[in-house]
């Protein structure tokens, strides 16, 4: 056991300074956007991973981050509040919308949450777009301001105007996101998700309030959205609901797709599966039109052959080493 | 303890159980028992709140429970032993018991964080008793194996288990028995008159196995197409001309 903490600890070690030090390796302004935004995106994958761990999927966590997105971007042009305090109002709107929306929505059962929550987002990008007035409609916000620096004292000044302060600052919020996250599923929490996963009748039979469970993982993967929304708004300084941003029904799928090419039974399969996912879309960019169906292939290959995705089978090659290193020992 | 009074449940134009009345005192053993869809586990899901009655009322303890949400009956005392949904899959025999402790954990939102000292004991204190659960349904050596891999026999051990852990003081089990060879029997009946005995549970006991019933039950209760149509003691009914009728019209009915 103290042995794998060991492991556990020098590889997270590792993942650190690799992070830290990786616009200095990519050297690369393209490659660096791409980053940022797919660590933008590993927040909302692991909302909705979170979901899928209690038995339902949500195809609405798209519409969360838009109302995020917004609300931070048009506090901050209208009221000149500082980033720091929309970003977590925009976190706070999300998870009131999706408290309110749990009460109906949980009680669907099967497809129709997900139904629901795919209508809901639709609603919420409609009205954001044709709500000219407040939202700028089809033309869009424009004149987000980035957030303010912060002065360190010796360091100097971190800047967030530039990509790779950007890049920090989503670094920060990915790295306490993930260990909030993780202290969740390793929780009593986490253990109750794991019994309502299994069977509901049961977890009500020993007392367990399915519903309140379920609307903990609702609203707190919408909470987390909604943070991804006001990231990507100050990043982009403005923002877009026409049907082809990326607050569509497009995304919410490639999400789900993250999901299972990672593999959902496991804490590191959304984050690997938005890395895998992401590199695959822009190495394949010059099949242009045909990237969805690279994707999509990578998807159907790895549901259906390698059930537990990528995580699942780095699992499987690991213990087949551990074994086969253990086999060694004994002969020896 | 228990009272159910003119239970009945429609699904839609389907009478499944009509004016069912029956009680249940402290201590005793209860067989419900008849044919296949007489409405046994029905009435038992009404008890327990995996469905609501259409008409009726459940009293448990003078409290009337009819519209009480299941995961609260389970807070009052009552406890469940399903028929399929035994035990958790994904779990090991420890776990599945520690989730029957659910209800006695701490869950507080610091505690997803970080486990304050006080917790740690608390915890610490669960993993005895969850060890002391496993002890009297003889699971103690299989506590670290995956649940889905136990015989048949303790899978229903593991279940009755679990339901002790919520600390119930009525137990309803729903074909305990089924499947199980005459040695485990005697090993599960005989728990269940051990718990009834020292730690004073109740039992209400859904059964098709006729000795089994015979020889663990106080009084037994027949239904026959959702109603009830004897009720006595195990030696009395079962030479009942109604209760004759209803198995061999049933076994007539199947061939």
């Amino acid at each position: 056991m103290r042995r794998s903490n060991i492991t556990q600890s020098a590889s997270l070690l590792l993942l650190a300074a690799i992070t830290i030090a990786l616009p200095h390796i990519l050297n690369n302004d393209y490659w660096m956007s791409v980053v940022v935004f797919m660590g933008i995106n590993i927040l909302l994958v692991c909302g909705i991973r979170n979901m899928w761990l209690v038995g339902n999927i949500s195809l609405g966590q798209v519409g969360f981050s838009l109302v995020g997105a917004y609300c931070s971007g048009l506090l901050a042009i209208h009221f000149h509040i500082s980033f720091w305090v929309t970003l977590m109002i925009a976190g706070v709107a999300a998870a009131l919308i999706a408290l309110v929306l749990s009460y109906p929505f949980l009680k669907a059962k099967g497809v129709y949450f997900a139904v629901l929550t795919l209508a809901a987002s639709e609603t919420m990008r409609l009205v954001a777009w044709h709500w000219s007035t407040l939202t700028g409609g089809a033309s869009g916000l424009r004149g987000i301001p980035s957030p303010n620096p912060i002065h360190l004292p010796f360091l100097g000044v971190i800047d967030f105007e530039t990509l790779n302060g950007y890049y920090y600052l989503v670094l920060a919020v990915l790295w306490l996101t993930l260990f909030i996250l993780y202290k969740m599923e390793r929780s009593h929490l986490g253990f109750a998700w794991k019994c309502i996963n299994d069977s509901v009748n049961l977890s009500h039979s020993l007392g367990v309030n399915v519903f309140v469970y379920k609307t903990i993982t609702f609203v707190s993967a919408s909470f987390f959205a909604g943070i991804a929304g006001a990231l990507v708004a100050h990043l982009q300084c403005g923002l877009a609901s026409d049907p082809s941003s990326r607050f569509n029904i497009a995304t919410s799928i490639y999400f789900v797709a993250c999901i299972i090419v990672g593999g959902d039974k496991y804490f590191a399969g959304p984050v690997i599966g938005t890395i895998v996912l992401t590199i695959l879309t822009e190495l394949g960019r010059p099949l242009g039109a045909y990237v969805p169906m690279l994707t999509g292939g990578v998807m159907i290959i790895i549901a259906i052959f390698l059930s537990g995705g990528i995580v699942g089978i780095l699992y499987r090659i690991g213990s087949f080493f551990h074994n086969l290193l253990i086999l060694k020992g004994q002969s020896n | 303890m228990l009272s159910v009074t003119k239970l009945t449940k429609y699904f839609g134009g389907l009478r499944a159980v009509s004016d069912l009345s029956f009680h249940v005192m402290k201590q005793e053993i209860i067989g419900l028992i008849g044919p296949n869809g007489a409405g046994k586990s029905t009435s038992l899901n009404m008890i327990d709140g995996t469905i609501y009655a259409t008409e009726g009322e459940v009293t448990f303890n003078e409290v009337r429970i009819t519209k009480l949400p299941p995961y609260k009956r389970a807070g009052i005392g009552i406890g469940r032993v399903f028929q399929r949904d035994v035990f958790f899959e994904s779990l090991t025999v420890a776990e599945n018991v520690l989730a029957g402790f659910h209800m006695h954990r701490s869950k507080g939102i610091i505690e997803i964080l970080a486990k304050s000292p006080q917790v740690q004991q608390n915890e610490r204190l669960l993993s005895e008793k969850v060890k002391d659960t496993l002890k009297v349904v003889g699971l103690e050596e299989q506590a670290n194996e995956p649940a889905k891999n136990l015989p048949h026999g303790k899978k229903r051990a593991l279940g009755l288990a679990m339901a002790l852990a919520t600390q119930a003081q009525l137990l309803l089990l729903d074909e305990p028995v089924t499947g199980m060879n005459n040695v485990e029997i005697e090993n599960m009946t005989g728990i269940i008159k051990t718990l009834r005995d020292e730690r004073r549970l109740t039992f209400l006991i859904v059964e098709h196995n006729m000795k089994a019933v015979m020889g663990i039950c106080d009084r037994v209760v027949v239904l026959d197409y959702g109603k009830k149509i004897a009720e006595g003691l195990p030696k009395d009914v079962v030479n009942m001309q109604v209760v004759i009728e209803a198995y061999l019209g049933a076994a007539k009915n199947a061939t």
